[in-house]
């Protein structure tokens, strides 16, 4: 305690072995938030019905290949269905788009109004259409973010301007929130939306039947309505378990997988932190029993004028988790700091968790008990009278 | 009237490996409250030995031991220990103050063991005994800021900050030129002219004459037991202490 260089190089483990700890899981937790976000930007609770698959002679064509979903049961979903809230048609397809001075080509989406509180989706500048504008037909689009700076430049005020689709004029309505990258890194920004009933008669070329594109629904829970909307069509389609004609896809069970991993490097990191808070723990353990070696007539000193073995082993033990904890202060110092370089040289994310710092900091303290126990037993249970003649 | 220290037939064996080393032999003592007693003897005598069971650090093998009416020998490691604490004060040949700590905590540290006591009123004690062996102008020097008898002083301070009935030097002049050794008995004088018994072993005849009793063993038992009129430890006047 005394010898400053000593204490410091014996409660190198500690700040090594806490720092490590924080750092990773500054930047783990960074990781995570930053996949969460992303899951969350795609919507809550959401799920994607797909058309069924062409079998023809054994070729299976994969999912949406063949049109199974039809229009009427959309409305069914729609009205059948407690657990559902919201439900919508999107068709998709690619196509170039022109405005006066610049041409973009980009996923068109023909979709309802609803289609944005599915996707929790606020527009940046102007209004997105109505559903008396899905009524109606208009030509009316709203501009993915990316489309927009592509057409008109980064910060422009695009509405009202009027951009060729096909050949055909529509006005802008509105250029809808940034949402950046999915998980798979595709730019949600990049593509426009226009009234679903616009899209099937300028676009895919006359009214149909089946949707030609993928039904997304939100449910009260994601389970429920994954449930519900199986046995609704199965029904309707008169199929069996097993023989399903669609495929419904849940994303919340993907943001699980992803979660399942975290939580599997969150295991590993703990193992780390074990091992070297336990080297950070034999370090101070040797340390502290040199101490008691060295300062054996002064334990006999303090035991003659009247220390009792308690008062001993109290001395010792708090040296060592004053020892412990400093490492472990100093360990979470040394973690921030690294996190922090980490992001600004690698532009990492990095998230610091309260809770985190704080069973560092216990944690450490508590090693300091569990390895300063038996240096300071050995102390408190000198003999006076050796202990006073060590030399 | 009970005396303050009374030994009775006290023996004690150490068992060194194979050998069994009898350090004393059957000692019976009795030191009133007030006296100074010189212990006397060579190396091997058991005089080590009998200022362990007297100070309370080691327990006899055989006989008996009162100490201020309570007879010791029988007790537990803790309840020695407070009897150190509270009735009991040491003063060692090699001072053994804590390094790096100011004089005041040095003398604070019994106190601290003994518990109940505020910092304040920790503190007004530590210099009140300080100040006992004129070394109040010196309470925040560390050890190594002091020379070898103001260190002897802080430790005789420790030594009375729990008003002990007991001072107990192991050659507390051995480590001392004879002149700072004068001082340091002038003290035990003056101790035990205010009622403070005062239990000195020591080798030197010429400090065993500042006693007013001297006690000499010789292989584990009492060889002579006598009261004199003690020297006066007198300085110097032209010398400032060192």
């Amino acid at each position: 305690m005394r010898n400053k260089l000593r204490s410091f190089l014996t409660t190198l483990g500690m700040i090594f072995g806490v720092g490590a700890v924080i750092a990773t899981v500054a930047i783990g937790e960074g990781a995570r938030s930053a996949v969460e976000e992303a899951f969350a930007s795609m919507g809550t609770n959401l799920l994607v019905v797909l058309p069924g698959t062409t079998n023809a002679g054994g070729a299976r064509g994969g999912s949406g290949t063949q049109p199974t979903l039809t229009w009427d049961d959309l409305r069914a979903i729609r009205s059948e269905l407690p657990s559902v809230r919201y439900a919508v048609a999107v068709l998709r397809s690619g196509s170039q788009i022109i405005s006066e001075d610049a041409n973009w080509t980009t996923q068109v989406q023909g979709t309802e109004p609803d289609f944005f509180e599915i996707r929790s989706w606020p527009m940046d500048v102007g209004t997105r259409f109505t559903q008396s504008d899905v009524d109606s037909g208009s030509k009316v689009v709203v501009l993915g973010a990316t489309v927009s700076d592509k057409l008109f430049g980064a910060n422009a005020n695009p509405v009202g301007q009027v951009v060729r689709i096909r050949n055909i004029p529509f006005q802008v309505v509105a250029v809808a929130g940034k949402k950046g990258q999915s998980p798979f890194g595709q730019d949600y920004d990049d593509c426009v939306f226009i009234p679903l009933t616009t899209y099937m008669a300028k676009v895919q070329g006359g009214l149909q039947k089946f949707i030609a594109g993928q039904i997304l629904i939100t449910g009260t829970t994601a389970e429920r309505a994954q449930d519900d909307v199986t046995m609704l069509l199965r029904d309707r389609h008169n199929v069996r378990s097993g023989e399903d004609d669609f495929s419904i896809r849940n994303l919340a069970e993907v943001a699980s997988a992803q979660e399942e991993s975290s939580r599997t490097v969150s295991l590993l990191l703990a193992i780390v932190a074990g091992v070297s808070l336990l080297v950070g723990g034999i370090g101070i353990m040797n340390i502290m029993l040199v101490s008691v070696t060295e300062r054996t007539r002064e334990i006999g000193t303090r035991m003659a004028i009247g220390a009792r073995g308690m008062d001993i082993l109290m001395q010792f033990l708090v040296e060592a988790v004053t020892l412990a904890t400093l490492g472990g202060l100093l360990g979470i110092a040394a973690g921030v700091f690294t996190a922090r370089w980490m992001t600004a040289l690698f532009h990492w994310p990095v998230l610091f968790r309260a809770d985190v710092i704080l069973v560092a900091v216990i944690f450490s303290a508590l090693v300091g008990v569990a390895f300063g126990l038996y240096p300071a037993q050995k102390a408190s249970r000198l003999d006076p009278i050796d202990a006073l003649r060590y030399e | 009237m009970a005396a303050l220290i009374s030994l009775e037939d006290v023996t004690k064996t150490y068992q060194m490996g194979d050998v069994e080393v009898r350090a004393l032999r059957g000692v019976s003592l009795t030191i009133e409250k007030g006296e100074f007693v010189a212990v006397m003897g060579h190396s091997g005598s058991g005089k080590s030995t009998a200022m362990n069971i007297i100070g309370c650090l080691d327990r006899p093998t055989s006989g008996r031991y009162w100490l201020d009416g309570l007879e010791v020998s029988g007790l537990s490691r803790d309840q020695l220990a407070r009897i150190r604490n509270r009735t009991l004060g040491f003063v060692f040949q090699s001072f053994n103050l804590l390094s790096r700590t100011s004089a005041l905590e040095n003398v604070e540290l019994p106190l601290l063991y003994a518990g109940g006591l505020s910092r304040q009123e920790r503190h007004a004690r530590a210099k009140k005994s300080l100040e006992r062996v004129s070394l109040g102008d010196r309470m925040h020097h560390t050890p190594s800021q002091l020379s070898g008898g103001q260190q002897q002083r802080v430790a005789i301070a420790r030594a009375l900050v729990n008003d002990p009935r007991v001072i107990l030097a192991d050659e507390p002049t051995g480590n001392l030129d004879s002149r700072t050794s004068v001082e340091v008995m002038a003290l035990f004088q003056e101790l035990g002219r205010s009622g403070i018994t005062v239990v000195l072993v020591t080798h030197e005849p010429d400090v065993s004459t500042y006693a007013s009793r001297v006690v000499l063993l010789k292989d584990g038992r009492l060889q002579s037991d006598r009261r004199q009129t003690p020297a006066p430890a007198v300085m110097p006047p032209d010398e400032e202490a060192a």
